[in-house]
C-alpha cells in the first residue's frame, strides 16, 4: 500500500497509494477557533463557581514565622482562607519535593503560601492581599555555580526523606538533586596529552542560557468540583490529562476511577502545561469547598513565577581535536538552575545529558548533567527539552574551535558528523533508519545560499552559519497510547484518543492517519475534541513531540481492528466467509460476486436481515502502542533510552548593524528529516513556529531577576517575544526529507519542537562571522552586541547613516 | 481585575474640572491604553474615572494664527492623518506606514509624523491619545520628546483658577510626574510659529521591530524666524533622563556654524556629556544608550537632509 515497507500496514484491500497522508487537509478545528466557537477553560460555564486566588511569597527564602489572615477573612465576600496546615500536600512523579503550598518555608519569590476563595474573583484577589505572613529571611542562593559551591545554602535540607524513583540520584546535603553521567573510553588521557603534543588541539569554553518563559496566549487554570467525599471532578488546560489524573488520584488516596480530568481546548502548551501545574492546588483548595466548583486562573504576570519557566543552563566544555579537526575527546558538564522544586526538570536535564555532544562522533568522552537548587521559580519541559541547552553550548563551542584552527565551520562540523555505526552518548547505535543528517546539512546549506537576499546597507554587515541537531523524545518507557474508532449508523466514524491538542494540530493529523489507515474519506472521520479521562483512551502525556507518531501508531491499530468487525457484520449479512469481503474506502462487496454490495452505514451497527433478525454488534476498534525495548540508564548512562531520533541542520543569514548592535535576521533554514509528511502545510507550521521562538530565544527572551530574587519583567511589556512585525522580511525556509521510520506511522517520526534546537546558536555563530565578535550567552540583544563591540571590536561606527 | 470605579463622561470642561474637583480620588480617562493597565495592574484604584472622550472640541489638530493646536483627546493616528500633517508628507505615507527609517523627505512635522509611525501598533494608535500619552510622563515618550524639541506649550485649565500655558519643558517633573495640579486639566498643546519649520526628524530604538517601547530616542528640529539669516537647529531626546530634554550643548555647536560631518561629531559627543541613563532600565543600558545616541543624532540630520550620507562615513 504504502511506498515503503512497514511492520503494522493497515489492511490492504484496495488500497494502492497514501491518498490522505501527504496532503495538506485544512485543520479540523479551523472553523471553531477562527469564529470563536472553540471554547477554552476560561469560557466553560458553571453554576454556583466560587474564584480562589493565591498570596504569593515575596521572599526568596525564608522562615514562616507566622501567617495573618484575620484580615482577608473578614473581607465580604471571602469564603476561606486556606494555607498548607490544611492543605499539606506534597507531590512529585520522580521526586516529592512539591508541597503544593509552603509550609514552614518558602523557596522563592512567587511560591504559594495562602489560598484566598471568594464568590468573586475580585473579592478573592483583594483577600490575596491581605494576608500577611511574618518572614524570617535565609540566605538565598540564585546562581548555579553558588547554588553548588560547598556550604551553599540549602533549598532542601530535607532532600534525603524525599520519595524517589530508582533511576533518579539525588545528593542530600548538596543542592544537586540529580545527575545523569556517562563516559567512554579515556578522555582524561587525550586531555594530558594536549599538554605535550601539538597534534592535539584542546579549547575550553562556558555557554549560558537564561530562565526563560512560554510565553502561551492562554493562561494555566483549573476548575475542580467534588461531588462527593471520594469524587473529582478537574477542568483544566493541561498537556497530559491522564498524569494529571494519576497525580490527583495518588495525592487524595482515591481510586482513579473517581477522578475525572477534562481538557477542552487549549490555547498553546510549549511544554508549559505538561505535567501538572496549577490542577493540584486547585483540586486541594476544592476539597474544602464540597459541591462547589472552585476556579484558579493565573494572570499573565503569575504565568511567570506561577508554573514553570525553561531552560537556565550553564554548560562547561572542553573538546580535543585532531589537526583536521576531528573530534578525538570531549568533557562536558550541564549545570542547570533548576529553581525550588525539582521534580517538572529532574528530566529535562536527564535528557540534555543524553545528547550532551550534539550530532557528533566523539571516540572518548566524559559527560554530566547536573539538577541544582536555586532560589528561583522552578524550571520544566519547554519546546525542545534539553537540546536547545546542548545545541546551543556545542554549536557555539564549534564555531570558537573553528575560528581558532583556522578551519571552515561547515567542513568542521561535516567531518564529525554521526554516521550510521556511530554511537550515540547513551551507547545507542546511530541506524540508517533513523534518517540522514549530512544530507540535512546539504540541503540546508543549499537553501541557506539561494539567491534573492538585499546586499547589507551601509553600515551594516552580513554572516551565516550552519548548525546541524537533532532531537529525541525523552519519556518513559513505558510512554503507551490508544486509540479507538467507532463506527456510527451512517457510516462515519468517531475517533477518540487521549492525546491533547493544543494548538499544535493533532487533531487533523491524526484525522488523516485515520482515514489514511481506514481508506475513507476524511470528512466521514471525526476526532472527538477535547479529552476527558472518563471516556478517552489512555496517552502517557502530550509531549517531546510524540502525538503524532504514538497516537498515529494506536490508531492505525485500531483501525485495522474496526476494518475486521466491519467485514465480519458485512460477511454475516451476505452469507460469505470474512475473507471474502471486499472493500475499497466506501464501498464492501462479496468478492465472489461484486454485484453484492452494502455501504458501510448497513452493517455498521450489526447485520440486520429482511425478517427483522440482528446478528454481529457495533463496529468499533481499539488500538495501542508502547515504544519497545526502552529501558533505564546503566550506572555509566547507558541503555536504550531514546526510542526515536530526527536529525536535522539549521541555518541563519543575519546583518548587523556596526552603529547600533541591531541584529536583521534575512534568512532561517531548516531541513529536517521527518520520515513522512502527514500535512505538509501543518508540518511547515510547526517547524516555523519552533523557528521563530527559536529566534526569541536568540535575540529578546530572558526573565531578568532582581538581587532578591523577584522578576523584573513578568509581563509581556518588558519580556519581549517575537511579534509579525519582526517577521516581516524574515525569509523562512523548511524542508523536509523522507526517510521512513518503520516504527513510525506511513514512516512519519517526530517534528515539533525540532525548528527551535539549532535556530539561536545559528543566528550567533552568524554573528561572529559578521563581526568576529563571539557571544556566548543568549539572548544577544543590540544592546549586548554593541556593549561587545565597544569592548572587543569591530568599533561601532558612530557617524554612519543608514536611510 | 478592576476594582470598582464612579464612571462619569462629562460633555464639556468645565464639568470635567467639577468632576475632578468634587471627587479627590478620581483620574481622567482619554484613551486609557495607560491608564486601563495601571487599573488592572491595580497600580492605581481610582475612586471614579472622568471620561474625557464625551467632550469633542478636545479632539481637534487645527491651524490657528500663530500656531498649531493640538487637542488633547487627538490619537496617534489623528496625528499620522491629519490634514495639516499629511498634507505635506509624502504620498508614499499613505495607509501602510513605512518603517521611520524611510529616506522620505521630511516637512516641518516629520518628527511628530516619525513618532507616530513608530508608536505600538495599528490597535493602540488608534486608541491611544497625545494628552494622555503627556500626562502619562514617560520619559521616552515618543510625542513628548518630539513635542520638547518643537517648543510646544501644553494649554491646562483649571477649576477654579484661570487656564495656564505651561512650555512643555517645564511641565514634566519626573517620571509619572507633570506640573499639573490636582483639578487640572491638560487640554493640547500648541506648537508656536509652525510655517518657520523647515523639517524635523525623530529616530528611536528599540528592543525589538514589533511593538515595544523606545529604549532612546532623539528629535531634531530647524526651524527659520523670518529676518534671521540662519535657521537654528533646537533638539530633544528620550528615555536618557527622567523627563524629555534637549541639549542646548549640542544645539550650540550645531548652531554655531554650518553643519559639517565633523560639527556632527562634535554635538554627538556634546549631547551625551553630561548624561548619566539610569542603570535599572529594562529597555537598555547606560552604556547602550550612549553610545548610540551620536549615531541617532546624525541619522536624523542625514533624514533631514542636513548632512549628505556620503559625508558621514
Amino acid at each position: 500500500m504504502s511506498r515503503h515497507p512497514s511492520k503494522a500496514g493497515p489492511d490492504s484491500g484496495g488500497l494502492a497509494e497514501l491518498r490522505c497522508v501527504g496532503r495538506s487537509a485544512p485543520r479540523v478545528d479551523a472553523r471553531e477557533k477562527t469564529t470563536g466557537a472553540a471554547a477554552f477553560l476560561d469560557d466553560l460555564p458553571f453554576a454556583g463557581l466560587l474564584h480562589a486566588a493565591i498570596h504569593r511569597s515575596t521572599r526568596p527564602h525564608a522562615l514562616i514565622q507566622d501567617l495573618h489572615t484575620q484580615d482577608a477573612r473578614a473581607l465580604p465576600g471571602v469564603v476561606d482562607v486556606l494555607c498548607a496546615e490544611q492543605l499539606p500536600f506534597r507531590i512529585g512523579e520522580c521526586l516529592r519535593d512539591h508541597a503544593v503550598l509552603a509550609g514552614g518555608k518558602v523557596r522563592y519569590v512567587g511560591e504559594p503560601v495562602a489560598v484566598v476563595v471568594a464568590l468573586d474573583a475580585l473579592a478573592a484577589r483583594r483577600g490575596a492581599e491581605l494576608v500577611r505572613p511574618r518572614y524570617h529571611d535565609l540566605p538565598a542562593v540564585f546562581d548555579v555555580d553558588e547554588a553548588m559551591a560547598p556550604g551553599a545554602p540549602l533549598v532542601h535540607p530535607d532532600l534525603a526523606s524525599y520519595r524517589v524513583l530508582p533511576s533518579y540520584h539525588p545528593s542530600p546535603g548538596t543542592n544537586v538533586f540529580h545527575s545523569y553521567r556517562a563516559s567512554r573510553g579515556d578522555p582524561d588521557a587525550i586531555f594530558r596529552r594536549s599538554d605535550s603534543s601539538r597534534a592535539v588541539f584542546v579549547h575550553r569554553g562556558t555557554y549560558d542560557l537564561p530562565h526563560i518563559a512560554h510565553a502561551q496566549l492562554e493562561p494555566h487554570g483549573a476548575v475542580a468540583l467534588w461531588t462527593g467525599p471520594r469524587d473529582l471532578t478537574t477542568w483544566c488546560c493541561a498537556q497530559s490529562p491522564h498524569l494529571v489524573r494519576k497525580v490527583l488520584a495518588e495525592m487524595f488516596q482515591i481510586p482513579m476511577t473517581r477522578v475525572r480530568v477534562v481538557v477542552p481546548y487549549i490555547g498553546g502548551g510549549f511544554g508549559g502545561k505538561s505535567d501538572t501545574t496549577v490542577e493540584p492546588l486547585a483540586a486541594a483548595v476544592a476539597r474544602a469547598m464540597p459541591g462547589r466548583p472552585v476556579k484558579l486562573l493565573l494572570s499573565r504576570e503569575e504565568m511567570f513565577f506561577g508554573t514553570l519557566l525553561g531552560r537556565g543552563c550553564r554548560a562547561r566544555l572542553e573538546t580535543a581535536h585532531d589537526p583536521r579537526g576531528r573530534l578525538l575527546a570531549a568533557r562536558a558538564l550541564l549545570a542547570f538552575a533548576c529553581g525550588a522544586c525539582g521534580d517538572y526538570g529532574i528530566n529535562v536535564v536527564e535528557g540534555a545529558g543524553h545528547v550532551a555532544l550534539g550530532p557528533y562522533r566523539v571516540p572518548h568522552f566524559k559527560v554530566e548533567s547536573r539538577a541544582v537548587y536555586t532560589n528561583t521559580p522552578f524550571i520544566g519541559a519547554f519546546r525542545g527539552y534539553g537540546h536547545p541547552e546542548v545545541h546551543w553550548a556545542m554549536e557555539r563551542h564549534l564555531d570558537h574551535v573553528a575560528q581558532r584552527m583556522g578551519l571552515d565551520p561547515t567542513e568542521l562540523r561535516r567531518i564529525n558528523l554521526l554516521a550510521p555505526g556511530d554511537e550515540h552518548v547513551t551507547g545507542q547505535l546511530v541506524e540508517p533508519e533513523h534518517g540522514d543528517l549530512s544530507a540535512c546539512l546539504d540541503a540546508a546549506s543549499s537553501q541557506l545560499s539561494q539567491p534573492g537576499l538585499p546586499p547589507p546597507e551601509p553600515g551594516w554587515r552580513r554572516g551565516s552559519a550552519l548548525c546541524p541537531m537533532m532531537k529525541a523524545p525523552v519519556m518513559a518507557t513505558n510512554a503507551s497510547s490508544a486509540a479507538s474508532l467507532r463506527m456510527n449508523g451512517d457510516g462515519t466514524v468517531d475517533l477518540s484518543v487521549g492525546g491533547t491538542e493544543m494548538g499544535q494540530g493533532s487533531a487533523t493529523a491524526l484525522t488523516q492517519l485515520a482515514s489514511q489507515a481506514l481508506g475513507m474519506p476524511l470528512e466521514k472521520i471525526r476526532c472527538t475534541p477535547g479529552v476527558d479521562t472518563a471516556h478517552s483512551p489512555y496517552e502517557w502525556q502530550s509531549v517531546g513531540s510524540t502525538t503524532t507518531w504514538k497516537v498515529g501508531q494506536a490508531i492505525r491499530a485500531a483501525a485495522s481492528q474496526l476494518l475486521q468487525a466491519l467485514k465480519t457484520n458485512a460477511a454475516l449479512r451476505l452469507s460469505v466467509p470474512p475473507d471474502q469481503v471486499g472493500w475499497d474506502g466506501s464501498t464492501l462487496w462479496d468478492l465472489r460476486d461484486p454485484s453484492r454490495r452494502l455501504e458501510p452505514a448497513e452493517v455498521a451497527l450489526n447485520a440486520l436481515f429482511q425478517d427483522g433478525s440482528a446478528l454481529g454488534g457495533p463496529v468499533a476498534g481499539w488500538g495501542t502502542f508502547t515504544p519497545s525495548g526502552l529501558n533505564h540508564p546503566d550506572a555509566n548512562g547507558q541503555g536504550r533510552l531514546a526510542a526515536e531520533w530526527t536529525f536535522g541542520c539549521q541555518g541563519a543569514v543575519i546583518d548587523v548593524d556596526l552603529a547600533t548592535g541591531r541584529i536583521r535576521v534575512l534568512r532561517l533554514v531548516t531541513a529536517l528529516d521527518v520520515g513522512r509528511v502527514v500535512n505538509p502545510r501543518l508540518a511547515r507550521g510547526q517547524v516555523v513556529g519552533a523557528m521563530v521562538q527559536g529566534l526569541g530565544a536568540a535575540t529578546m527572551e530572558r526573565v531578568i531577576y532582581d538581587s532578591q530574587g523577584r522578576i523584573r519583567n513578568a509581563g509581556l511589556s518588558d519580556y519581549k517575544i517575537p511579534t509579525p512585525k519582526d517577521l516581516a522580511d524574515v525569509d523562512l525556509r523548511v524542508v523536509f526529507l523522507e526517510t521512513p521510520f518503520p516504527d513510525g506511522p506511513f514512516g512519519a517520526r517526530c517534528l515539533a519542537e525540532h525548528g527551535l534546537v539549532s535556530v539561536p546558536p545559528a543566528i550567533a555563530n552568524a554573528l561572529r562571522q559578521a563581526t568576529g565578535l563571539h557571544m556566548d550567552s543568549l539572548p544577544i540583544t543590540a544592546d549586548s552586541v554593541l556593549c561587545a563591540m565597544l569592548k572587543h571590536g569591530p568599533q561601532p561606527d558612530r557617524h554612519t547613516t543608514n536611510p | 481585575m478592576f476594582e470598582p470605579y464612579r464612571y462619569f463622561r462629562p460633555s464639556t470642561i468645565g464639568e470635567a474640572s467639577r468632576l475632578l474637583a468634587f471627587n479627590p480620588t478620581a483620574m481622567l480617562l482619554a484613551g486609557g491604553t495607560d491608564l486601563l493597565v495601571k487599573m488592572r495592574e491595580r497600580a492605581v484604584t481610582p475612586g471614579a474615572v472622568v471620561d474625557l472622550k464625551g467632550i469633542p472640541e478636545l479632539r481637534s489638530i487645527r491651524r490657528q494664527k500663530h500656531n498649531l493646536h493640538l487637542g488633547a483627546l487627538s490619537t496617534v493616528s489623528d496625528i499620522l492623518v491629519s490634514g495639516q500633517l499629511a498634507a505635506r508628507s509624502s504620498p508614499s505615507h499613505a495607509g501602510h506606514p513605512p518603517p521611520p527609517s524611510t529616506t522620505a523627505p521630511t516637512t516641518g512635522l516629520g518628527c511628530l509624523l516619525d513618532a507616530a509611525r513608530s508608536f505600538a501598533c495599528f490597535e493602540i494608535r488608534n486608541r491611544a491619545t497625545l494628552g494622555g500619552n503627556l500626562a502619562n510622563a514617560s520619559p521616552g515618550a515618543d510625542l513628548s520628546v518630539c513635542l520638547v524639541a518643537l517648543d510646544a506649550v501644553a494649554l491646562v485649565a483649571g477649576h477654579d483658577s484661570p487656564g495656564r500655558r505651561i512650555p512643555l519643558a517645564d511641565f514634566f517633573r519626573g517620571p509619572g510626574r507633570t506640573a499639573l495640579e490636582p483639578g487640572e486639566i491638560l487640554l493640547g498643546v500648541e506648537v508656536p510659529q509652525p510655517e518657520e519649520l523647515r523639517c524635523s526628524a525623530y529616530q528611536r530604538l528599540s528592543r525589538t521591530t514589533g511593538m515595544d517601547l523606545a529604549s532612546v530616542g532623539i528629535a531634531v528640529v530647524q526651524r527659520r524666524a523670518p529676518g534671521t539669516s540662519r535657521p537654528r537647529i533646537s533638539l530633544a531626546m528620550g528615555a536618557v533622563a527622567p523627563t524629555p530634554i534637549r541639549s542646548p550643548a549640542a544645539e550650540a555647536i550645531l548652531n554655531a556654524a554650518p553643519i559639517t560631518p565633523s560639527t556632527a561629531v562634535l554635538a554627538g559627543e556634546a549631547l551625551t556629556r553630561d548624561l548619566s541613563p539610569r542603570a535599572s532600565s529594562l529597555r537598555a543600558s547606560p552604556e547602550y544608550k550612549l553610545a548610540v545616541l551620536p549615531h541617532l543624532l546624525a541619522r536624523a540630520l542625514g533624514r533631514m537632509g542636513l548632512l549628505a550620507a556620503e559625508h558621514m562615513s
